[in-house]
């Protein structure tokens, strides 16, 4: 291969990354602009505020945990909720569809307080509270 | 005095029964803390009464040092099989399953797991818990597989009501905020967990193409300007010359004495002490020249 054509080639490279990093500029986004984007609102009052949607929990869970990873989660019988750096998003159903609840971090707490707490909260990740058991024997 | 013994023995072994099969005591659990197997439980509990379906657990690990242990709960409390509980008790079940196996440490097998989520008559299936993203085989092999498993059956019962085979449950937030209720730790930056990884394999592979350009170029001995002609680039390494002009030509010439020129006797231009140097350079001789029509006798 001619040098001509190496140097094409590590353009090419070149290009590639950079046209990456400006998708993933470019994609990038809150969890308040995506269920602003996706979601009816139903309701709000400053920083808490309520979106419905006809999906079930489970599908609106899937698009939200995929669209916007969150840091970590919490399931219960009654709805799903994901945790991110400033907010809490809890999924509950409704009817045949679902609520979206979204607050910031301490009003979120508190207001999912008997679903998160003792799970989220005092330690350093996922798990982190939980008491935790296991065979502990894998490699 | 004998009856009073009988009552005694009696009391005591209606206890011990009590306390070996009550719900809310701890059992002994290769996957879940005592307490959090009871929890488990208890949540199940919620969700099954108001749901009218049995849910349970049942995670066997299989370890060549510690043998094969068992690890079962259902909505009647942790310890207890699905299968301990028939119709019409348990109707409807839904009962996730999984199978940890964990190699020795000289083995240079890896150590595996399966999963799988059976309803019975009908109910949600292990492909709508792989939709919420909380159990893979890296899990349940890993540290936190008490964790794992806790959140994929804790799920159980909103993925039931998801496929319609039982009443959705929803959950009521507090009204009253706790001014005491706060999270402590920090989760994370939103926009790295999102893009980070996206943003490393651009930068990496942009830094990869300029580092093989520059390799390119280094080794091929090129310049910035000639990638923008047409003639083809050299690629020797020898010393570049110059066909300009006879000037640079005459730089590259071996050092050294000149061979003179030879030139016609009596026609020179030079003055005559540079004739005499010269002559004295070519023609060594330890006699004097002599010139008869320059020098006076």
């Amino acid at each position: 291969m001619s040098p001509r054509k190496k140097l094409l080639a590590a353009c090419g490279i070149s290009g590639i990354g950079l046209v990456v990093m400006v998708v993933a500029l470019v994609s990038s986004g809150g969890i308040r602009d995506y269920l602003d984007g996706h979601y009816s609102r139903s309701s709000g009052t400053g920083r808490s505020v309520v979106y419905t949607s006809t999906s079930t929990p489970n599908v609106v869970y899937s698009q939200i945990h995929s669209a916007r990873p969150p840091s970590d989660t919490q399931f219960d019988p009654s709805g799903y909720f994901l945790r991110y750096s400033d907010d809490i998003v809890a999924i509950t159903a409704n009817g045949s569809g679902s609520r979206i609840y979204i607050d910031d971090e301490r009003h979120g707490f508190a207001r999912w307080l008997p679903y998160v707490g003792g799970t989220w909260g005092t330690g350093g990740g996922a798990g982190e509270n939980f008491r935790g058991g296991g065979p502990g024997s894998g490699k | 005095m004998t009856r009073g013994w009988l009552r005694t023995a009696t009391v005591c072994a209606g206890t011990l029964l009590v306390l070996a099969t009550g719900p809310g005591i701890a059992h002994a659990d290769v996957v879940f803390d005592p307490a959090d197997a009871d929890e488990l439980a208890a949540i199940l509990a919620e969700a099954a009464e108001g749901q009218d379906i049995c849910y349970g657990w049942r995670v066997q690990v299989y370890d060549p040092d510690a043998g094969s242990d068992l690890s079962v709960g259902t909505s009647f409390g942790a310890g207890s099989q699905v299968s301990d509980f028939g119709p019409p008790l348990c109707a409807t079940t839904v009962e996730f399953f999984a199978d940890i196996t964990y190699t020795s440490e000289s083995s240079e097998a890896e150590d595996s797991a399966t999963y799988n989520v059976v309803s019975e008559p009908s109910g949600p299936t292990k492909q709508d818990l792989d939709e919420l993203d909380i159990v893979d085989e890296g899990g349940l092999v890993g540290d936190d597989v008490d964790v794992v498993v806790f959140k994929a059956v804790a799920a159980l019962p909103q993925l039931a009501a998801d496929v319609g085979v039982a009443r959705p449950i929803e959950a009521t937030p507090e009204t009253g905020v706790d001014p005491d209720a706060h999270l402590t730790d920090s989760p994370g930056s939103d926009f790295w967990r999102q893009v980070g990884t996206m943003l490393l394999w651009g930068l990496a592979l942009l830094v990869a193409g300029i580092v093989f350009g520059g390799y390119v170029m280094r080794s091929a001995h090129l310049r910035p300007r000639d990638l923008w002609r047409r003639t083809p680039a050299r690629t020797g390494s020898g010393p570049r010359r110059s066909t300009v002009d006879g000037k640079a030509k005459s730089k590259i010439r071996p050092s050294g004495r000149a061979k003179p020129k030879a030139r016609p006797p009596g026609r020179s231009t030079r003055q005559p002490d540079q004739v005499t140097d010269v002559a004295t350079d070519q023609h060594p001789s330890p006699e004097p020249r002599r010139d008869a029509g320059s020098e006076k006798e």
